[in-house]
């Protein structure tokens, strides 16, 4: 049985509200931007002064004014999720990393995470762009128990900010940066068990969504949108009819605050039972959900299943089931 | 576990020691030779273009590339699938490594997905160099019911993308190209995988670095050493645990250099014959480079011949697959 022992998140410091955001050129007031997305804000790892000052147009240029890298909220999401679980790195028998930002394209996240150990902790990368965690989860829950180490740490970690175009284009009112971080564990019970996961493709949705390695991160907002509605919807919908959890808490991909609503609505899940970040943190890609349990933990009540459907956003998605110890 | 059936692809640019040597760094042909043992690689860029330009703006590199990386993956996911006697449209997983993508979103999987027009799980698994280790370990983790009868994995990079060609030393080291491998756990095919090994250090992991916005660039002194000292340690291990005869059986180490791999081989009394490598004519392909080789050397392969397959590189990362012959 594949268990969640511990589990950890890290922002960057800047909020970018939508105040700010509406002082930049051609963008909406900010209240249409919270009526367009119903995010109040997010977190970046540029300081307002840069973004001010060149509007990102070279993300090059991101890359090495950030305040901080991807791999740096890793670290400190990887650090929380090990003092929550009372290990230290000396536990982790691996890493597995996955980033959509990445300062360096060779080494890979989990490695440059292991860096900071000190250790040699065998370390590879596990990339999907959407539906992280249910990727891990359902690999992890499938892998022989004899085969792996004790305790698996996972970091998810990505600064989409860094790829975003101030100047224009709507993808600034989306984005924020974060990391996440959960420690796996197939033979010791922890906060969570994974009941039930799943994860595939369906390359018919089309690509609605680029981030170019050297470039801006583009998407059709219109076509992505539905896509993750209906795809989160369907998502849902599947693991109820293979689990039926009763009245479980509800995290959903979302590209934005409205979106996620509307998801809602459309499987009349009360907003009392949804769990989300994106409002105050901007949408995260696939660290979004591990942040969404890291921050809900401690008040989530004992017996109580967890129902995630992931479709981020790209042809990836997938759904995890789990129960609160 | 089986491999069923292995590709490669290679572009058709050939970067040789005198164009190098021509382009005035410092560097001349036979030095390369004699200190690499590399007389050729292949790039995706035209020769006109580094002649130009020396890659100093690696942004604009992309644009004036012949293939990508996703072009180079295609060509050997096909022939792997060929080789292994299957359509492509029965793959059920595709697992992938990349050290230069083009995008992250789509992952490389993805777009080969995409490209393949096949629906299924696809995403990556990525370590760099001993990317063929790290594959056929990491899917040995699996439960047998748990996975598709076929899985496609693939290793596909272009460095050259990557390399400043003012630079008199890592312009002579990287080629392009992308090796692909049809596994099975339910289907018998070619090889039977007996063992598998994959690990890290990540304390040493700035040691060989792609930069996402700039070039490659590694401690070439200290990635030797450690390359010879691992490589070595897992062959005298797969020795020690199998009944390795280097008459019979073959080996193929991370195609980093000619002359390191020499230097392994006499440390092990590996004869020539057995040991099988590309580099000297294409170059180091990064993850693709081991796999590329025995997808090179296919028709070749001797029933109960052992293939020894033992990797290091990036991350840093070794690891290692002992295959016996069907």
């Amino acid at each position: 049985m594949l268990n969640l022992i511990g589990l950890g998140h890290a922002y960057p410091e800047t909020v970018l509200d939508n105040d700010f955001l509406s002082s930049l050129p051609a963008a909406l007031s900010a209240q249409e931007i919270t009526a367009k997305t119903g995010i109040a804000q997010r977190c970046s790892s540029l300081s307002k002064e840069y973004i001010l000052e060149t509007f990102n147009q070279k993300t090059k240029d991101a890359k090495s004014r950030a305040i901080c890298t991807p791999t740096d909220l890793g670290v400190k999401a990887a650090e929380m999720a090990l003092e929550n679980a009372n290990l230290s790195w000396e536990d982790i028998g691996l890493i597995m990393g996955d980033g959509a930002t990445p300062v360096q394209t060779t080494p890979g996240e989990s490695q440059r995470v292991g860096n900071a150990s000190g250790l040699k902790i065998p370390a590879y990368d596990v990339f999907t762009p959407s539906a992280g965690f249910a990727l891990t989860c359902q690999t992890l829950r499938n892998w022989k128990a004899e085969r792996v180490p004790k305790y698996i740490l996972s970091v998810s970690s990505h600064t989409p900010t860094q790829l975003v175009n101030y100047a224009q284009g709507h993808e600034r009112y989306y984005y924020g940066d974060a990391a996440s971080a959960v420690i796996f564990s197939l033979t010791e019970k922890g906060l969570f068990t994974v009941n039930d996961a799943h994860f595939t493709c369906d390359i018919s949705q089309g690509m609605n969504i680029n981030f170019n390695t050297l470039g801006h991160a583009t998407f059709n907002l219109d076509k992505l949108t539905k896509q993750i509605i209906d795809k989160t919807v369907s998502l849902f919908v599947k693991c109820q009819q293979a689990n039926q959890a009763d009245k479980p808490l509800v995290i959903l991909s979302a590209l934005d605050l409205n979106s996620l609503k509307i998801a809602a609505d459309k499987l009349e899940i009360s907003s009392d039972r949804l769990l989300e970040v994106v409002s105050l943190r901007g949408n995260a890609l696939s660290a979004t959900t591990g942040a969404v349990l890291s921050e809900n933990a401690a008040t989530i009540e004992s017996g109580q299943k967890i129902l995630c459907a992931l479709a981020e956003g790209a042809v990836s998605f997938g759904y995890v089931l789990l129960t609160k110890n | 576990m089986y491999v069923l059936g292995m590709g490669s692809a290679h572009p058709d640019t050939i970067i040789s020691n005198q164009f190098l040597e021509d382009l005035g760094t410092g560097t001349n042909a036979q030095w390369i030779l004699e200190k690499i043992g590399i007389k050729e690689r292949r790039s995706v860029l035209p020769l006109d273009y580094i002649e130009k330009t020396r890659n100093q703006d690696p942004a604009k590199a992309v644009a004036a590339a012949e293939y990508t990386s996703t072009d180079l993956g295609i060509k050997a996911a096909k022939q792997a699938a060929e080789r292994a006697g299957i359509q492509l449209s029965e793959i059920g997983m595709i697992v992938v490594n990349n050290c230069t993508p083009e995008a992250t979103i789509p992952c490389e999987a993805e777009r080969i997905a995409l490209e393949l027009g096949i629906n299924c799980p696809a995403y990556e698994v990525f370590t760099a160099c001993p990317v063929f280790a790290l594959h056929i370990d990491y899917l040995s983790n699996f439960k047998e019911e748990a996975l598709p009868d076929y899985i496609l994995c693939i290793s596909t990079a272009a460095l050259t993308l990557k390399v400043n060609y003012n630079d008199r030393t890592d312009g002579a080291i990287w080629g392009d190209g992308a090796a692909a491998w049809v596994v099975s756990g339910r289907k018998s095919g070619k090889l039977e995988v007996l063992e598998s090994f994959y690990t890290a250090d990540p304390t040493r992991c700035q040691a060989v670095v792609v930069d996402t916005y700039g070039y490659f660039h590694q401690d070439g002194r200290a990635v030797r050493d450690f390359s010879v000292r691992q490589t070595v340690r897992l062959l005298r291990k797969i020795q020690k645990d199998f009944e390795i005869d280097w008459d019979r059986d073959v080996f193929i180490g991370h195609q980093a250099n000619k002359t390191m791999l020499d230097q392994i081989c006499r440390n092990r009394k590996i004869p020539e014959s057995n040991h099988w490598h590309n580099v000297t004519y294409i170059g180091n392909q990064a993850g693709a480079s081991a796999p590329a080789v025995i997808a090179g050397h296919w028709d070749q392969i001797k029933t109960g011949q052992y293939v020894v397959v033992a990797v290091v590189g990036a991350g840093l990362s070794w690891g290692s697959v002992v295959m016996r012959a069907h």
